[in-house]
């Protein structure tokens, strides 16, 4: 069955519009309340959680960057083992972000829609679009720092809708009638990658337990990961990679591609 | 017993059909093997086959034209399509024209093997199949 991935600025719109839909093909439904499970699953504070979803690392939120990267990998983990599972719909998890070229999935942008805020006074109003241009930034910069993908980007969407100018039923017409194309359908090809793409975060999450600056790509059990350390480090950290990954269920054959941390290197020779 | 899957496969790499002919012979299937677009064209247009394996790229011909006149000839024969050259747009367009499936090159023969045995179920055909054989 296909996947629909929702991605939107207004929260109450897409979850009103996945839910249409979802009832209407008696699809799955994927949303914010699957950080419950992924947080008990993975033995991580719920509400640290859902804040690592929406913002950036700060030491005054008390969030390191090692330990976001670490949520946001069991996050993309889970999402993607319940992908492979079965077609559903998908809001609130950032899948748009991690979840690339499936042809079964269709992934769409819904823009626009503030206009059911009704703002009779001009400064609120102002002041309303200066929010929504605020958090749009934020969940730039968010969206660049966890995926290096710009969530706003179109390319990254098979169909961007403006809620201005369509309504919420339309909308729920045009993506169900769209998901029936056939151009939709799951194939063997679609499956694999959607399969390759679990591994390589099951490998990822693994590895940021206690490794960090970690990239993973996986294709029929083949597992590429790249990282990089000072020179001094790189036997040690390739043969950690090795061991880590080693313990992984579905991993055929593993390539490290190591490269030098110029940063570190150039601070460390300063020193 | 029922009567085998009848199958033409077309790959203009010698080394595909000569890998897949005893893989698909081994579920009970028939296999006619074509490296030349044309001449499995001209087999077609003699024979109706259940299924029709083939390969995108390839001179003279390619797989989406092979597809379409499948297609119209022959609407219940089932069309895998393989490439080493997957790319979603390929596939989203394989399926739009009518592809039963599409797998990207490398395979394990098991791999179409258990979409071989999804076609023949759904042309009412059974394949004796292990699906949970098949790996990732």
């Amino acid at each position: 069955m296909p996947v629909l991935i929702l991605s939107s600025e207004n929260k109450e719109r897409e979850r009103e519009i996945a839910e249409k839909i979802a009832q209407k093909l008696s699809y799955t439904t994927l949303n914010e309340q699957f950080l419950n499970r992924i947080a008990d699953k993975h033995i991580l504070e719920r509400k640290k959680l859902g804040n690592a979803m929406g913002s950036t690392p700060s030491i005054l939120k008390r969030m390191s960057e090692k330990w976001w990267h670490y949520s946001l990998s069991c996050v993309e983990l889970e999402v993607l083992e319940q992908l492979v599972e079965d077609g559903c719909v998908c809001w609130g998890l950032s899948a748009h972000l991690y979840v690339m070229v499936i042809s079964h999935v269709l992934k769409v942008r819904l823009i626009g829609g503030h206009d059911s805020i009704s703002q009779s006074d001009r400064h609120k109003k102002d002041r309303h679009k200066k929010e929504i241009v605020r958090q749009q930034r934020n969940r730039e910069r968010w969206s660049m720092a966890a995926f290096n993908r710009k969530e706003a980007d179109p390319g990254l969407y098979d169909m961007v809708i403006n809620l201005d100018q369509i309504q919420t039923d339309e909308v729920v017409n045009t993506l169900t009638t769209t998901l029936g194309y056939q151009r939709f359908k799951a194939m063997t090809y679609s499956t694999k990658n959607l399969k390759d793409q679990a591994l390589a975060a099951r490998v990822k999450n693994q590895l940021l337990k206690s490794l960090t600056d970690i990239h993973v790509q996986a294709q029929n059990g083949t597992v590429v990961v790249t990282t990089s350390s000072v020179k001094r480090e790189r036997l040690k950290k390739i043969e950690k990679v090795k061991e880590i990954v080693g313990h992984v269920k579905g991993v055929g054959y593993l390539e490290v591609h190591w490269n030098k941390d110029i940063m570190t290197e150039a601070a460390m020779s300063c020193r | 017993m029922s009567k085998p899957l009848e199958i033409l496969l077309l790959d203009d790499e010698a080394i595909v059909g000569k890998r897949l002919k005893p893989a698909l012979g081994k579920i009970g299937c028939k296999v006619e093997v074509f490296q030349d677009p044309a001449l499995a064209v001209k087999r077609i247009s003699e024979k109706e086959f259940d299924i029709v394996v083939t390969d995108i790229y390839m001179d003279g011909m390619d797989g989406m034209q092979i597809l379409d006149l499948v297609h119209k000839k022959y609407p219940r024969t089932k069309i895998i399509m393989i490439t080493g050259y997957a790319m979603i747009s390929l596939a989203r367009e394989s399926m739009e024209k009518g592809a039963f499936d599409f797998i990207a090159k490398p395979f394990k023969p098991d791999d179409l093997r258990a979409v071989i045995a999804k076609a023949a179920k759904s042309l009412g055909s059974s394949i004796q199949f292990d699906y949970n054989s098949v790996s990732g």
